[in-house]
This record gives C-alpha cells, structure tokens and sequence, in this order.
C-alpha cells in the first residue's frame, strides 16, 4: 500500500506534521479565509484582498466560474473551495488534503457542503471527469528530498496524467507553486527540512514543463516571487503581533521556530533570488502525441 | 509603547548576542565589520532580527539586516526609528 509512502511525495506523516499542528495557531496569522499560500498583490492593499484575489485568478486560468464541477488538489482550509461555491455557484467541489485537521475543519462550517477527502492526489479516484482543476501551493509536497531529477520528473508526469484522465475535454488547470530559483539543489536549507516542511522538495521551472508535455498545453507561465515576499511579510507581522496568544496554545520555540521559517521566506524570495513563485495555467491536449514515460 | 534606547546600549546589546551566538570573545565582534565576514548565517539574522524586534518593541524587517551590514549601520537605523516612533 501507498499510504505512508504517497508513491515518493510527502508523507501523510510528514504532511500532519507541518499542518496538523493545531488550526487555532494558524489562524492567528493567517488571513480570514485561511488561506495558506502566496497572495496576489497587484491592485491588493490587505493579506485579505491579496488571498481572494489570487483565488480568483485561479478560478478564472481554470475557468472555473462556468464550471459545475472543480477539484482543489491540496485544499488547505477550503478558502477556495468556499469561494467556489459562495461566489461562483459551482455545483460540485472537491478538495484533496493529507491533513486530518484540515479536513476536520472544513467539515465543521455550517452549509459546507464541498466534499473534502483526506487522500492523496495518487489515490484519488473520481467517478466522473472534472471541468477544472486547480492546485495551489501543494506541488512543493509531491516529490521527497534527494531523489534525482528524474526520479522528480516521473513524478511530476504521473501528477500531469491524472489530472489528464480526470479533466474533460479541453479542460484547464491552474497551478501554483514555488519553484527553485537561484538555487543549487545543496543550497536547500536544512532547517526548513528537518523543521518545517519534511520530506518535499521544489521543483524547477523546466521540470514541470517537461513533465507536462504532450499532455497540457502550457498557456502562460507568472513568476510573482516578490508576492510571496509580501505574503510572508504580513503573516510574520501577524505572529508577531499575536506572541501572547500563540503562546497560549503552543510553545515558545514553536513560535521562534515559525518567526524564523517566515523571516526566511521573505530573504529567499526577496533578497537571495532563491525560490520563484510560478503560476502556470494549462490545456488539456485532447489528443496526445505519446504516453511517455510513466506507465 | 516605545521603550528608549541609546545608541552605545543597542550596540552593546548586539555585540553581546552576535557574541554569544558565534561563540566569540565580546572585544572580536567589531561594530563596523559587514555581519558576513563574521560568518554569520541567515536563520542567526532572522533570528536576530525577532530579539531585536522583542527587546525594543519595535518593528523590524529581516532584510534590513542585509540592507545594513554592520551593527555600526544597523544600530543607527534603529535609532532613528526609535525616534519617529
Ligand atoms: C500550503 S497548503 C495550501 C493549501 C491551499 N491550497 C491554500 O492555498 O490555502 C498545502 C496543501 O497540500 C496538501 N497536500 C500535500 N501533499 C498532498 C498530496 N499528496 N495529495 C493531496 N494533498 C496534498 C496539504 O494537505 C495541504 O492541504
């Protein structure tokens, strides 16, 4: 069986550890949605606006809004799973989490009536097709630390071909997800390794192409990296801002620990050039040319 | 509410971290050396950053400890934003 071992990716494990660790933590500095990835800051004034309005970006590179069903790989808290439901009318919304907590959460609001699984985009079955699908900031999981480049790629294509048999005809995906920058592969930091993310690992701008060809149509690519700076900003402020309460719930080299992952975020995507932030939208080809690779 | 600080007490107050945290003699950690030279690595900045932020209750950005390289630079800016505040 897969479970423990998400064929290479993150574990269940390793996934509850960073998200499991309690939903009242990150809501003291997450913004209102809970929404757990880099916002959208162009026209954005507040952590709030930047979130919904990188949510909408997705929902509208997915064509989401004239679909009747989506699935969100990596759902998080369900932010947009709810904006797609409460803004857009969507009829059927799936979201695909490793976290119990998570789901827990989204199962707890009033009148949700998304379906949250708690599975891994490698065991997801669905009965029927998708109108779109959208990944937000869940890709950085999918690969373990220290595999090879290929190792990476025949991941990465066997993420593509699932979302390639799920999605309809002509179907879009969006995708976020952070991805190396000025980096070499040994510069990765221990600290987020061993501290905060285990077992993940950041892909390259060329491995996902790769990995998608001849599958997705890739129609535009954004590197928003100084977004994430941005991001990362509000959300150490918000900690900061809120040390009293967070200690009330966990301890304070939790705390130091989280001040500090936050405070590198910002230098890695601001000063060090080292992580990008890719937004990539894709098409589904119909037809493709060859099945490569991963059987 | 802002507590007030001088120059010479944050200058102080940093030679003794970065001393404690590299394991160096107070009178070797020079206030006009670039925080690199030292070998100071980013987490020990950010680190850093968070116990200023702490001891001054003020506001601080970790790339400022990249935008001033040296306590001698750091120290005066955070003077001065101790005085707007
Ligand atoms: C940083 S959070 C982002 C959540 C959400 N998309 C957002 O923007 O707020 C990463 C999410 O990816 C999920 N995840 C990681 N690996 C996964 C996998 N193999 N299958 C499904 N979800 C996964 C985690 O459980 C978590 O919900």
């Amino acid at each position: 069986m897969e479970n423990n071992n998400v064929k290479q990716g993150a574990s269940k494990q390793a996934i509850q550890y960073h998200y499991d660790k309690s939903n009242l933590f990150f809501k003291l500095w997450l913004d209102p949605t809970m929404t757990y990835s880099c916002g959208m800051w162009e026209n954005a004034t507040t952590l709030l606006d930047a979130q919904l309005q990188k949510l909408d970006f997705h929902i509208l590179q997915a064509r989401g809004a004239e679909a009747t069903s989506v699935l969100d790989i990596g759902c998080g808290w369900g932010s947009l799973m709810h904006r797609l439901k409460d803004e857009y009318g969507v009829r059927n919304v799936t979201g695909l989490t490793l976290s119990k907590a998570q789901a827990e959460w989204i199962n707890s609001k009033p009148h949700s009536d998304c379906q949250v699984l708690l599975e891994s985009w490698t065991q997801h079955q669905p009965t029927r097709p998708y109108d779109s699908i959208i990944s937000i900031g869940a890709f950085e999981h999918f690969a373990k630390r220290h595999l090879s480049k290929e190792q990476r790629i025949n991941i990465y294509r066997r993420f593509f071909l699932n979302c390639h048999r799920w999605l309809q005809k002509g179907g879009y995906l969006s995708l976020q997800t952070i991805g190396c920058g000025n980096m070499l592969r040994q510069d990765f930091s221990q600290f987020f390794e061993r501290e905060i993310f285990p077992e993940s690992d950041l892909p390259r701008l060329g491995e996902i192409a790769e990995a998608a060809e001849c599958l997705f149509e890739i129609i535009q690519v954004r590197n928003d990296r100084l977004d994430y700076a941005i991001t990362a900003r509000e959300w150490r402020k918000n900690l900061k801002k809120h040390a009293a309460e967070a200690l009330e719930i966990t301890d304070k080299a939790t705390v130091a620990k989280y001040e500090q992952y936050l405070g590198m975020v910002i230098l890695g995507f601001e000063v060090f050039e080292s992580m990008n932030l890719y937004r990539i939208t894709f098409r589904r080809i119909n037809k493709p040319r060859e099945e490569k690779r991963v059987g | 509410m802002t507590v007030k600080f001088t120059k010479e007490q944050i200058q102080e107050w940093l030679v003794n971290k970065i001393a404690t945290e590299l394991a160096m003699e107070e009178q070797d950690v020079d206030i006009n050396t670039p925080f690199k030279e030292f070998g100071i690595d980013s987490i020990t900045l950010v680190k850093l950053t968070s116990q200023i932020e702490d001891w001054l209750h003020i506001e601080l950005d970790p790339v400022l400890m990249y935008k001033f390289e040296t306590i001698h630079e750091i120290s005066d800016f955070i003077l001065k934003d101790q005085l707007k505040a």
